[in-house]
């Protein structure tokens, strides 16, 4: 960073904040334009969190929608896509904390779903390692499962840290957390998804603890995960 | 997604003070790393010191290998997870939606060329009508429309409410002229005056000639007593002159 230069001056050479400068002074290409840049990255996020595509596109057009009435006021302070995140993120915990106090009855209609619910969904292969065994839609599928077990806090943190590539400062502004937060919530993330996808580790590789912890119950370590991360947070 | 390379040394972050709560919480791990920090080292957060730190138990530490490997694994197999896309229709549905909410229409070419046309013909209304003469940036045609439309709108009330305020002063000039009417009658026919006064004057002279009458024949009229015999003698046709 050179001397004297602002997070402004720093924020004007991100292509992105220079479109959304462009929708600022109402040039109709230019919402488009972001919508299209932006759609794949912030609707492939959001289904990963809500579990709904459907839902996920209502949310994601929410966020754009946001977006658009807010563009008078926009200050460029900040990388734009952690901006969009940060109304994504606020956005996509609401969500899920209603559907949280409304649980609702979800009939599987599918084989897939099924499956997903089913408590006995990380059977271990018996033909070596997982990514031989396995066809990539059925892994895929675990693996979403796997990330299902995470608390929505960690859910966040993993999916913007690797799809979106974030570094730990940067998912700190997102999630209004501290990078200390952070830091704790991803290694707890991480632990937690070698826990459950420890059947398509290599056997060799493998770690006493998490096998000795992989016969717990999911839901326990959940719960447990989601008020260490609450402990954190306070 | 390849993973990052733990090795670089180029994002170094402050160093934070771990509490022995966090390190690995495994008795077959000899090791002083905390957990957090194998995670961080594998995301590249850590400080060049706290990676130096690092890799030296790893060295020494064969089940700290392993601990990092099987995160590292772990977190490689989020690569099979595909990320959707989304429907064809969704960009088009978000735009259409931005453009309902803010309540504006994009206008249409023939819409602009009007606009245009108008602001080049109608030169009196440069001042109230937005310069569409700019309209050829379609980025300023929403705003130029909703400029176009008020400064009309203000143009209709200006041009209603001086209609208003003559209707007014015809009103008003209707009732002082029926308020005025004797008076200005009078002014303008002054033969009328003349005629009312020559009048005035004939009664006049009329009176002064009763009473001539009365004032000569006073000396007769002194004795008598009764009114009603006074009042005949006034009569020529009674008692003659």
């Amino acid at each position: 960073m050179a001397i004297g230069e602002t997070s402004a001056q720093m924020a004007i050479r991100d292509p992105d904040v220079r479109l959304m400068l462009r929708i600022r002074e109402d040039d109709p290409k230019a919402f488009p334009e972001l919508v299209e840049r932006y759609q794949s990255r912030l609707v492939g996020v959001l289904h990963h969190l809500i579990g709904n595509l459907d839902e996920a596109e209502d949310l994601a057009q929410e966020v754009f929608l946001r977006v658009y009435k807010t563009r008078k006021n926009y200050t460029p302070t900040a990388k734009f896509s952690t901006w969009l995140f940060t109304i994504a993120n606020n956005l996509a915990l609401n969500v899920l904390r209603q559907k949280s106090r409304r649980p609702s009855l979800t009939i599987p209609n599918s084989e897939k779903q099924s499956g997903e619910s089913s408590p006995d969904y990380l059977v271990p292969s018996r033909e070596g390692t997982p990514s031989t065994a396995l066809k990539t839609a059925e892994l895929s599928d675990r693996i979403h499962a796997a990330l299902n077990q995470l608390n929505d806090r960690q859910r966040m943190a993993v999916l913007l840290n690797k799809f979106e590539e974030m570094g730990y400062a940067e998912i700190a502004d997102v999630m209004q957390l501290s990078i200390k937060a952070v830091k704790s919530l991803l290694s707890r993330a991480r632990c937690r998804l070698r826990e459950l996808l420890q059947d398509y580790i290599a056997p060799d590789e493998r770690t006493t603890s998490a096998s000795s912890s992989h016969s717990a119950p999911s839901s326990h370590s959940s719960m447990a995960d989601s008020s260490e991360d609450l402990d954190e947070e306070s | 997604m390849a993973d990052k390379n733990p090795n670089s040394s180029n994002n170094a972050k402050g160093k934070e003070n771990i509490s022995p709560a966090k390190r690995i919480d495994n008795p077959s791990v000899p090791s002083e790393t905390p957990i957090e920090n194998l995670v961080a080292y594998l995301d590249q957060e850590l400080s060049a010191e706290e990676i130096e730190e690092v890799e030296l138990q790893l060295g020494k530490n064969p089940v700290l290998r392993k601990e990092v490997n099987s995160l590292k694994q772990a977190w490689d197999l989020l690569d099979f997870l595909p990320l959707p896309e989304p429907s064809p229709e969704f960009a088009a549905k978000t735009i259409s939606q931005s453009k309902h909410d803010m309540g504006v229409e994009p206008p249409h070419q023939e819409n602009q060329e009007k606009l245009t046309t108008s602001k080049l013909t109608n030169s009196s209304k440069t001042s109230e009508v937005a310069d569409l003469s700019h309209a050829t940036n379609s980025a300023e045609i929403p705003t130029l429309v909703n400029q176009y439309r008020s400064s009309m709108a203000l143009a209709i009330y200006k041009k209603n409410s001086s209609a208003i305020i003559w209707g007014g002063i015809m009103v008003i000039a209707v009732l002082f002229g029926w308020i005025m009417e004797p008076f200005l009658k009078s002014y303008h026919h002054p033969q009328d005056n003349r005629s009312a006064e020559a009048k005035k004057q004939n009664e006049e002279i009329a009176f002064t000639e009763k009473d001539l009458r009365l004032l000569e024949r006073l000396k007769y009229y002194r004795y008598i007593d009764d009114i009603e015999f006074l009042q005949a003698l006034a009569k020529p046709e009674l008692f003659g002159e």
